[in-house]
């Protein structure tokens, strides 16, 4: 441990150089306002700008592209929380509760403790990734396909602590979302399924528009329909936080941090496992859980630490083992091959100084967002003053230009706008959006690992009960279930929630 | 599709009712492709085995929230949910023009086609301040556009006129 901090010691003193701190400010700057452009998260932010790397030493490259990934993160904050339009499928959690903060004139707080958090959470996890990335990264490795099953059982069964006043609504939400994912091409046999003849659908249907139909544009719809161009977000009351919102923010932000960095070890989980742990985990620990969704800054301070906790652990993978933990760390890790790096554990060995340069660094940029963005937040929050039918035309504008720069087509655009119609019908019939998106992602990556597991055993279940971590996990999820059916039993009888 | 009046007021009834069956029917729909894919092999699922399983169970929730809204208490609708003549108007333009800039995006290109859409909206939406509607049309297309190609090294359609 000493020589691990003494070499991190001297990967600050790299990245603490002037250029490289220049590098690392433009990347953070960079970084947030692309992550603002609606539909343009963290994954496709960081990818467009790789190429502005390309004329720098490797050193300053991949700590600028760090800045760049934890800016992107931030900047797809914002939009969660000011208008609602989700910056990638994580920043969807958000929506829920920074979104209605926002209304009630709190966009400041929100933001305030999402960066905050984000900062303790990054530290943390950057302190982790020193201290023990080794040993834990062998408990990860001793995750094969029936505990990756298990864990995405678990983070499916988390879904129903998503349910407002209606459980069925939800599991139908939920249930949609898992089909939907099934569109395109069969993980395990290759085989096209619902695809129609439609050669698009092959790749399946794209998660960012659909997030984006469903929480940006629907929500537009809905404003526009009642108002037009009258103004929806209540008097801003408060820029920043206050000291029963920072109290308040405490918890969830510790646990928030223990969750992220926890599941960031695993590789391929993605980003929304840990967000969605997180959240629902503050609406078990909650006096108040029915308040969820109304504007609770636990509800933004958890699952933004998470978030962030998740991005730093997930290096942890791609470091020690070259095993990228989510699809933004690709990209870096792409990045990293590029300038002639191979990720994995002759890492540390061949380039120790470039190591422990990039793991100072993201420190730094984690600094760096904080300092920037808080200052900022005043300016961020001014955006909702802009007046609403500007707003809503630049919001959808960059919506469309988000959605079509995915794949350079306007299937994409077509799928947010359907999805942006399901959305209004599914908010006046009060069937929450959260639990289709998560699905979405989840249903796809369990699938895969329940064939991976069968065709392991030869097609017997039972692999799923005799290996003790899968085992375990799947009896929490059991657990999970039974307990968020019981409560919602108990409120029915008490009158309080529908079918 | 109007939600009921109940004894205090409209309510969800109907809405739910048409959505459920909606829903079966969707579902019913997607469980007929599914069993045309292999349902299951030696090794386990087939392709077409977890939507099957999806699909009944959709069909299953469907149910209870028909039964729900049948037989249960009337849930009452929001004082909003039906959409008055000039919201509704309102939604159906702003759908039709981002469809219209979806379709316009390759033959007018970006920047032109954002640009009508950004004048366009907001003098849709009563909004009248001339000069802020052309500075924000002109940032959002010319200017978006510029970014995008230059310091994102990313191109965004032309269209015929060449703009």
């Amino acid at each position: 441990m000493m020589d691990s901090l003494g070499l991190l010691l001297g990967g600050f003193a790299t990245a603490l150089q002037p250029n490289n701190l220049l590098f690392a400010l433009m990347g953070s700057i960079l970084g947030t306002l692309v992550g603002i452009l609606p539909g343009i998260g963290p994954v496709a932010g960081t990818a467009v700008l790789i190429p502005l790397t390309f004329s720098l030493d490797p050193t300053a490259a991949i700590i600028m592209l760090a800045a760049i990934y934890y800016g992107a993160m931030y900047g797809g904050t914002l939009t969660s929380v000011l208008v609602n339009v989700p910056g990638e499928a994580a920043s969807a959690i958000t929506c829920l509760d920074g979104y209605a903060m926002a209304k009630q004139g709190r966009a400041g707080p929100a933001l305030a403790m999402a960066a905050i958090g984000s900062f303790f959470a990054g530290t943390v996890a950057t302190m982790g990734l020193v201290l023990i990335a080794l040993p834990l990264t062998a408990l990860a490795l001793k995750f094969g396909p029936p505990e990756y099953f298990a864990l995405m059982v678990l983070g499916l069964s988390l879904v129903t602590g998503l349910a407002g006043r209606s459980l069925v609504r939800a599991l139908v939400s939920g249930v949609a979302g898992l089909l939907i994912a099934m569109v395109g091409i069969d993980p395990v046999m290759g085989a096209p399924r619902f695809t129609f003849g439609i050669v698009r659908l092959l790749d399946g249907v794209a998660l960012v528009p659909v997030a984006m139909g469903l929480f940006g544009v629907s929500e537009i719809l809905i404003n526009i329909e009642k108002s037009g161009g009258g103004s929806v977000h209540a008097k801003l009351t408060s820029l920043m936080p206050s000291r029963e919102d920072v109290r308040r923010s405490v918890g969830p932000i510790l646990r928030g941090t223990g969750i992220g960095f926890l599941i960031g070890l695993i590789p391929g989980v993605g980003a929304v496992v840990p967000t969605l742990i997180s959240y629902v985990a503050e609406r078990r620990v909650s006096r108040t859980p029915e308040r969820f969704g109304s504007g609770m800054i636990e509800g933004v301070a958890g699952p933004e630490s998470a978030n962030n906790a998740y991005a730093s652990a997930a290096l942890i993978p791609l470091f020690t083992l070259g095993l990228p933990g989510s699809p933004t760390i690709a990209v870096i890790m792409g990045a990293f091959m590029m300038n002639g790096l191979v990720p994995g554990p002759f890492l540390f060995v061949e380039h120790s100084d470039f190591v422990w340069a990039v793991i100072a660094s993201l420190y730094v940029g984690n600094v760096i967002l904080l300092v920037l963005n808080l200052p900022l937040i005043p300016l961020w929050v001014s955006i909702l003053r802009i007046p609403p039918a500007l707003l809503y035309a630049a919001i959808l504008a960059f919506s469309v230009l988000g959605a079509y720069t995915i794949g350079n087509s306007v299937f994409d655009v077509g799928v947010m706008l359907v999805f942006g119609v399901i959305g209004y019908a599914m908010r006046k019939l009060d069937f929450p959006a959260a639990p289709m998106i998560l699905t979405m992602i989840l249903g796809p990556l369990m699938e895969r690992s329940l064939r991976q597991s069968l065709d392991m055993s030869q097609g017997d279940y039972t692999i799923l009960l005799t290996r003790p971590i899968s085992a375990t996990l799947l009896v929490l999820a059991a657990l999970f279930v039974v307990g968020t059916t019981l409560g919602v039993a108990a409120k029915l009888k008490g009158g309080d929630g529908e079918l | 599709m109007s939600p009921e009046a109940g004894d205090a007021g409209p309510t969800l009834r109907r809405p739910l009712q048409v959505a459920a069956i909606v829903l079966v029917l969707l579902g019913a729909f997607v469980a007929w492709r599914a069993v045309e894919l292999r349902l299951y092999t030696s090794m386990g699922p087939g392709p077409g085995f977890f939507p099957l399983c999806l699909t009944l169970l959709l069909i299953g929730l469907a149910a209870l929230v028909l039964i729900g809204a049948t037989f249960g208490a009337p849930e009452p609708a929001p004082p909003d949910f039906v959409p008055g003549r000039a919201g509704a108007l309102r939604v159906g333009v702003v759908l039709a023009g981002l469809v219209a800039v979806a379709l316009l995006i390759g033959p007018l290109g970006m920047r032109l086609a954002f640009f009508l859409f950004l004048v366009g909206l907001p003098l849709f939406l009563g909004y009248r301040n001339l000069p802020a509607i052309l500075a924000v049309a002109l940032i959002g297309s010319a200017g978006v556009f510029a970014f995008f190609a230059r310091v994102l090294d990313i191109p965004l359609p032309v269209g015929a006129l060449g703009i």
